[in-house]
């Protein structure tokens, strides 16, 4: 048994461990505990008085306890045992997850009386782990990438409102998908979700398809149609690829964006559209305005709110998800039981910079379904090119460089330095030179490591 | 009926999720407890309560134990007294005596409030208002 007086902490000590938010308990070489702090009855709910004299196991309740005690192995290896974690059952059956830290408690002449336990509550630290983890979901749209957060929200937040939503992204980035998803968070998500592509259709039969015609309106035209506009009703009708409609088109649409009515082809009647358009595009329709290819009014129109999906290659946090959802698509209509995509697949796919976005992910997860014999994805079911593309991009990589964005950047630092010589490091002058502001250039010192 | 009681060390397992090895109490002709060790390591939750009831345990006596293991119990229909601690000999007979409950001295610390209101209706109604014993008073 430990002497009394050779555990008793002193007034400053006592204070410090009273103040801390990390648990702290020592036991004797008995297991039997000696000192409990603050933190360690707020963690466990076992106040000191409880604590004290009983063995440590039936105060701790860790699932370290029986297997894995930290301060077992201290005693055994003489040395301390940092950052261990496990977790602890309250008086409540909550498991409460810690990490653990332990060292020797000695006596004056070296001698090993007893062990110290400190232990932290973890439970902030996993929550704040999960909603780092957790997803970001929208109806269909799910997305584990920070980036699409914003994204996200805003769709969230329009959903309600009849407003005209433009998406854009590029090719395969999942805008229709989002559009679904907005139309099915709205009020309306009981009404027709209807979708068009303007890209495939000629001028007059997107027209047709779009307005409806009437019996006789046109050679072969034998029945009464119904629009993509009457038939989304009072749901959402889907434009996608707006920027490839013709002027002639555009300003048909606009007229039913602004007054909210069409006429059939070979009507006199005019009929009232109350869908809400969602319109997508992968082109910058701003520039189309600039270069005289889009209407500035249609697409101020429909710019009411705009959002930009961001390309596969820049929310690579989504690429083991969409894999894995697609491998359980692929399964289920091949009747395969692949199970998993082994990890040297997964880093390919981290490294390939899908320039056809989902879509593409989504085919290589086919063919890959298709090819595989077994219960694994490896790389002999993944296209060569895939691999050879990423490969060749390692070989840059080793050669220096890196990417665009590094090239851009070494060249910026280049610039800066030979700015900053000619200007006798006057850096008012160089960033005058530069045509950047003076804080400007200090930033970019400093993300440079440039120092004068 | 059989009693599983989780041991470690000739005592009571301090958490009943981990534990690895039990004693399977019964009374004898004599009103003894007769204790049989059992190995119940498995890899999840579900796999220990295969065992457990492979053994035709009908209570579990246990130090800590987790929500989730408390529930799985319950559905598998085992009474639990939980929060239990000491020699594994001594806990099994005052088991087997019925005296277990109303012992306190073998209760873990700042259990005490629970097993008092497992024992007690009134004071289990004041201690489940509070949200302290939840899923423990249902057993009781």
């Amino acid at each position: 048994m430990v002497q009394d007086d050779s555990l008793q902490l002193g007034t400053s000590t006592d204070a410090i461990l009273e103040s801390i938010s990390d648990g702290v308990f020592t036991v004797d070489l008995d297991w039997r505990i000696t000192s409990f702090n603050r933190a360690a009855a707020e963690i466990t709910g076992v106040s000191k008085d409880e604590a004290i004299g009983r063995l440590c196991s039936e105060v701790f309740c860790s699932d370290m306890c029986e297997s894995a005690c930290a301060l077992r192995k201290t005693f055994r290896t003489q040395k301390p045992v940092i950052n261990q974690s496990g977790y602890i059952i309250d008086s409540s059956g909550i498991q409460v997850p810690i990490s653990v830290s332990t060292a020797l408690l000695r006596n004056s002449d070296g001698d090993v009386i007893g062990g110290a336990e400190t232990f932290r509550d973890l439970s902030e630290v996993e929550t704040l782990k999960s909603e780092l983890k957790e997803s970001y979901s929208f109806g269909s749209f799910v997305t584990h990438s920070p980036v699409m957060r914003n994204v996200i929200e805003t769709a969230k937040a329009v959903a309600d409102s009849p407003t005209t939503v433009l998406v854009t992204g590029e090719t395969g980035s999942g805008k229709e998908l989002l559009a679904k998803s907005i139309h099915e968070s709205s009020p309306n998500s009981s009404e027709p979700f209807v979708a068009v592509n303007c890209g495939a259709l000629l001028d007059s039969l997107l027209e047709s398809e779009l307005f409806g015609y009437k019996k006789g309106a046109f050679t072969g035209a034998y029945t009464n149609k119904l629009g993509r506009f009457a038939a989304a009703g009072k749901g959402t009708l889907f434009l996608d690829e707006i920027g490839e409609i013709s002027p002639a088109m555009q300003v048909k649409l606009l007229r039913v964006l602004q007054e909210g009515t069409f006429e059939p082809l070979g009507s006199n009647k005019t009929e009232k559209s109350k869908a809400r358009i969602i319109a997508a595009t992968h082109r910058d329709l701003a520039q189309m305005v600039r270069d005289g290819k889009f209407r500035q009014d249609l697409y101020y129109r429909i710019n009411v709110i705009t959002l930009n999906i961001p390309p596969l290659r820049e929310r690579k946090e989504d690429i083991p998800h969409l894999a894995d959802h697609f491998l359980n698509k692929f399964n289920q209509i091949q009747n395969k039981k692949i199970r998993v995509i082994s990890p040297e697949v997964y880093s390919v796919f981290l490294e390939h910079n899908w320039e056809g976005n989902i879509r593409e992910l989504e085919n290589v997860i086919e063919r890959a379904v298709v090819l595989s014999g077994d219960d694994e994805i490896n790389k002999s079911h993944i296209p060569h090119d895939l691999i050879s593309a990423v490969g060749s991009g390692a070989d840059i990589s080793s050669h220096g460089i890196v990417n665009i964005k590094s090239a851009v950047e070494s060249n910026e630092k280049e610039m800066i330095l030979k700015s900053l010589q000619d200007n006798k490091y006057n850096r008012n002058k160089t960033a005058e030179s530069l045509g950047i502001h003076k804080t400007t250039l200090y930033r970019k010192m400093i993300k440079y490591s440039i120092e004068v | 009926m059989k009693m599983l009681l989780p041991a470690w060390n000739f005592k009571v397992a301090p958490v009943f999720d981990v534990s690895r090895s039990a004693f399977l109490v019964e009374p004898d002709e004599l009103g003894s407890a007769n204790f049989k060790q059992v190995d119940i390591q498995a890899n999840c939750l579900n796999d220990k309560f295969e065992i457990i009831k492979q053994l035709g345990v009908t209570n579990i006596v246990c130090g800590a134990i987790s929500r989730k293991a408390h529930h799985v119990a319950c559905l598998n229909n085992i009474h639990v007294i939980s929060f239990i601690c000491g020699d594994v000999s001594k806990v099994g007979n005052a088991w087997v005596s019925n005296t277990l409950e109303q012992s306190e001295e073998f209760l873990m610390p700042a259990r005490k409030c629970c097993r008092q209101s497992e024992a007690h209706n009134s004071e289990a109604k004041r201690c489940k208002s509070r949200g302290d014993c939840n899923d423990y008073s249902s057993n009781s």
